[in-house]
């Protein structure tokens, strides 16, 4: 990380003792004013708590501070919070998330609680999560033709969405409430109507059991806020399983295989045992780029290195199980090995949509083609004309959204430092598939 | 050409009152008096409005009883001057009538007096009722405060605002929230000041009640970093915005904010509007946990640009930077629109008619304790009360509006009499 230069911290530390540290992280004043501003609200909130709770504790003297953030607020006359603010800096300076610090992490709509040993939500998942919630709903609701509400009421099963490598849940929790509860607009009432007709199953997995209580706990913090309806409750699912292959060698913490796990679901459910929405933010940093400068300091020392970097072993290509794994032959990049399982997976259970997060362009790449080759049968191409039931499409960071041909997949080109990137390979199917290329 | 028209607008001649002669002896007896083209005016909506009522009587359409509605007030307005102006013609016939008795008359010149004492009052309520109702009137609104010139004293002044402008909402009960703040770091000492606030307040209808604010307020003190105690003068510009609700919220239907026309002054074309999140370039994902949530909004076609950063979630302030996107347009085009109606302002009152964001409205003199608006000439004593938001800023802004409505008033007179010259000058080049 390049020093910071002196005269900003100078400039800092005119402006308020604590801000310098914050800056360490930041590395901008602008973001760093933000943070001592939400740590503040954060240290007055606590502090506030601490009082009403501890009666007993003696009023300490507050002296005059120059109120640096927001005008007029009382609360800040509430002994202690800028001890709790002292602390809070201290451990940001050390590089801790601002999330563990905090507790929570906004999501869309939702407030995602957030603890050590799991993954922080990322704004690039919010991004193309509320995308995905966005698009599915468009689909279901066109598909119906002329009358929505009865083709959403008459859906044959419930709409299934699988999130694997949930983490916190905050991806199968973003989609639940976009999908449950879509903004009301002016000329699509009716539809709003048809959402509550709607069945949805929606299932998180997860290898860490630490994240599948975080996932669950987080359901219920957003039902208790009001964010999600009650109903989600008995619509959502967390699952504890490996998505890694059973004969997969590399030490991992035990849990029952995915595969399994996930039919014996679907086995007791309305309809065939299939999948619409496929989501995975799977561990997708090589080991050479976790580090490498390209993982930040407070990512490596404090995010779970589980969630982060796939086990180094690549799973041997001979293992057949039936799902179509030996005919994947090329040796995969040290970070893909996650793709090479849950596409297949995808393909097995006749996932409409798949949305799988990638590291950069480059990952993408290595992912459409992949995606190509599992969901494409040999001696065809995925194009409109050779191959219309399956649709690939990489999507960026700034949102912007690139239909993958294999012809002119390399024209992507690779990462410069300040490019937009490549954050999602996304492939559609079926029925799916004829729909969205009649919207693109 | 113009001056011709003003000078015809504000001395009445004999002619053109002679042209109805039903009025031209009322004039006369009414010590304050409407013009005769406001009236004509009024006469042309009254007559439209029975034309639509009869029309809807055969035929009833939704639209026209809305437009109905609209005109009634004219109407009403109207009729009752008409009334009082007609028992006046009679009473004064009764008293100039040779053969009514002594008893009578008495009886009749108590009622000319009663009832041309009612006149002004109808009058007024007549000529306002002519001001066609402004599109956000009934709106909740927002309050931009930037420091103008004079540095960091500026920017204090600005801060002490903000403070006005929330303690005068809480103190009508209107709730408020601080949309954006940005503090003034270099400010001196313990002192707060600020470089860029946007303060929400939700009460429908306070955008009629604060539009007055908009313009430039002058503070004229010696600052505390002064050594020398010289007075200096600084300025803050205030912005009131609309306060548009999100298009597909709940009730929308019922206002008369269209956003789905590309015609209206509320449509934005999304794709016209470029997004910018501060954190979408470089690497992401989960090599990197950015906490930067701002959101910057751009609508390309006029430039104006929204940034917003107070919240953690984007989502919130991509929401909030919509929000004042949609107000500043609006508002814009709004402006846009009366561009030349503010020309002709400019000619009829010279100088301060129209309160454009560029205009000094209100000077706060801390050496006299006076607050001065250069509009209506209100002045008050009472800075402090003024600066706790009390009743001597709620005065003054009543002035002000009172003050506007008439400006309204002599704008829709000097429109009309320029389309009757326009008229006239057309037959007269027949002829």
């Amino acid at each position: 990380m390049p020093r910071l230069p002196p005269f900003l911290l100078r400039l800092a530390n005119r402006e308020f003792h604590l801000l310098p540290a914050l800056l360490r992280e930041c590395r901008d004043l602008p973001s760093s004013r933000n943070e001592l501003r939400w740590l503040t609200e954060h240290a007055i909130e606590q502090a506030e708590k601490l009082r009403t709770t501890d009666l007993a504790s003696s009023p300490s003297r507050t002296g005059d501070c120059k109120n640096v953030l927001t005008p007029s607020l009382p609360s800040k006359t509430i002994p202690g919070w800028r001890n709790l603010l002292r602390d809070y800096v201290k451990r940001r300076e050390k590089g801790e998330p601002l999330q563990y610090i905090l507790g929570t992490q906004p999501f869309g709509e939702l407030e995602i609680l957030c603890r050590p040993g799991v993954l922080i939500p990322r704004c690039e998942t919010e991004v193309y999560t509320s995308k995905i919630g966005l698009l599915a709903r468009t689909l279901l609701v066109e598909q119906g033709g002329k009358n929505r509400e009865q083709e959403l009421g008459s859906y044959e099963r419930p709409l299934r969405v699988l999130d694997l490598c949930t983490g916190t849940g905050c991806i199968p929790l973003g989609l639940y409430g976009m999908l449950r509860n879509p903004k009301v607009k002016s000329d699509e009432k009716v539809e709003a109507k048809g959402g509550g007709k709607l069945k949805l199953e929606v299932l998180g997995v997860d290898i860490s059991t630490t994240a599948l209580n975080l996932a669950k706990e987080n359901l219920r913090h957003n039902i208790s806020l009001g964010y999600l309806p009650e109903q989600a409750a008995d619509e959502m699912v967390f699952l504890h399983a490996d998505v890694l292959l059973p004969s997969h060698p590399a030490p991992r913490p035990a849990a029952p295989y995915l595969i399994d796990v996930i039919e014996a679901v679907l086995a007791k459910g309305i309809g065939k045992p299939e999948i619409d929405v496929l989501t995975a933010n799977p561990p997708y940093i090589s080991p050479i780029h976790f580090s490498s400068g390209r993982t930040t300091r407070s990512v490596r020392r404090y995010e779970p290195r589980l969630a982060l970097v796939p086990s180094s072993c690549p799973p041997q290509s001979s293992t057949s199980t039936g799902l179509g794994w030996s005919t994947l032959t090329s040796s995969p990049s040290p970070g893909d090995e996650f793709y090479h399982h849950i596409l297949p997976l995808a393909k097995h259970l006749n996932a409409r949509l798949t949305v799988l997060e990638v590291a950069d362009t480059e990952q993408a790449e290595r992912v459409a083609e992949l995606a190509g080759r599992v969901f494409v049968k040999e001696g065809k191409v995925v194009g409109e004309s050779t191959h219309p039931e399956v649709l690939i499409e990489i999507w960026f960071d700034d949102g912007g959204t690139k239909v993958w041909l294999p012809s002119d997949g390399v024209g992507l080109g690779s990462l410069e430092s300040n490019e937009v990137s490549a954050r999602a390979v996304v492939v559609w199917t079926q029925w799916w598939a004829t729909s969205r290329r009649q919207q693109l | 050409m113009f001056a011709r028209c003003i000078r015809r607008f504000l001395l009445p001649s004999p002619q053109s009152l002679s042209s109805r002669p039903g009025i031209a002896a009322v004039s006369t007896t009414a010590d304050s008096s409407i013009s005769p083209v406001l009236l004509r005016r009024a006469r042309s909506i009254a007559e439209e409005h029975t034309k639509l009522a009869n029309q809807n009587a055969e035929n009833y359409d939704v639209a026209t009883a809305k437009k109905i509605g609209e005109l009634s007030t004219v109407t009403a307005a109207l009729a009752e001057w008409d009334n009082a102006q007609n028992s006046i013609k009679e009473l004064n016939s009764l008293l100039l009538d040779p053969t009514s008795d002594s008893e009578i008359r008495s009886l009749a010149s108590e009622d000319v007096e009663a009832t041309s004492a009612t006149v002004p009052r109808l009058i007024s309520l007549l000529k306002r009722s002519l001001i066609p109702p402004h599109p956000f009137a009934s709106l909740p609104c927002l309050l931009e405060i930037h420091p103008g010139a004079g540095g960091s004293e500026a920017s204090l002044f600005a801060a002490e605002l903000l403070h006005m402008y929330t303690t005068f909402c809480a103190n009508k009960g209107w709730k408020t929230e601080l949309v954006k703040y940005e503090a003034d770091e270099s400010a001196p000492g313990s002192e707060e000041g600020l470089t860029d606030a946007v303060l929400e307040v939700t009460q429908p209808g306070s955008y009629n009640m604060l539009k007055g604010e908009a313009g430039v307020h002058r503070v004229q003190r010696v600052p505390a970093t002064e050594k020398k105690g010289r007075t200096h003068t600084s300025a803050v510009s205030v912005l009131v915005l609309p306060s548009l609700p999100a298009p597909g919220s709940a009730g929308i239907e019922d206002t008369a904010l269209n956003f789905e026309d590309p015609n209206s002054d509320y449509y934005i074309n999304s794709g016209e509007v470029r997004a910018e999140t501060m954190r979408a370039r470089g690497a992401g994902g989960q090599h990197v946990n950015k906490t930067d949530s701002a959101v910057r909004l751009t609508h390309v076609p006029t430039g104006i640009t929204v940034a917003m950063q107070e919240s953690r979630s984007q989502h919130k302030n991509r929401e909030k930077a919509w929000q004042i996107l949609r107000a500043k347009l609006a508002q814009k085009r709004r402006e846009e629109r009366e561009n030349e109606l503010i020309d002709l302002r400019r000619k009829i009152m010279g100088g301060v008619s129209m309160t454009g964001r560029e205009d000094k409205v209100r000077t706060y003199n801390y050496s006299q304790q006076r607050v001065t608006d250069h509009r209506c000439g209100s002045e008050t004593g009472s800075l402090p009360d003024v600066l706790e938001g009390g009743q001597a800023l709620e005065r003054i802004m009543r002035d002000v509006g009172e003050w506007m409505q008439e400006q309204e008033v002599a704008v829709l007179a000097a429109e009309e009499e320029v389309k009757a010259s326009d008229l006239k000058s057309q037959k007269g080049g027949r002829t």
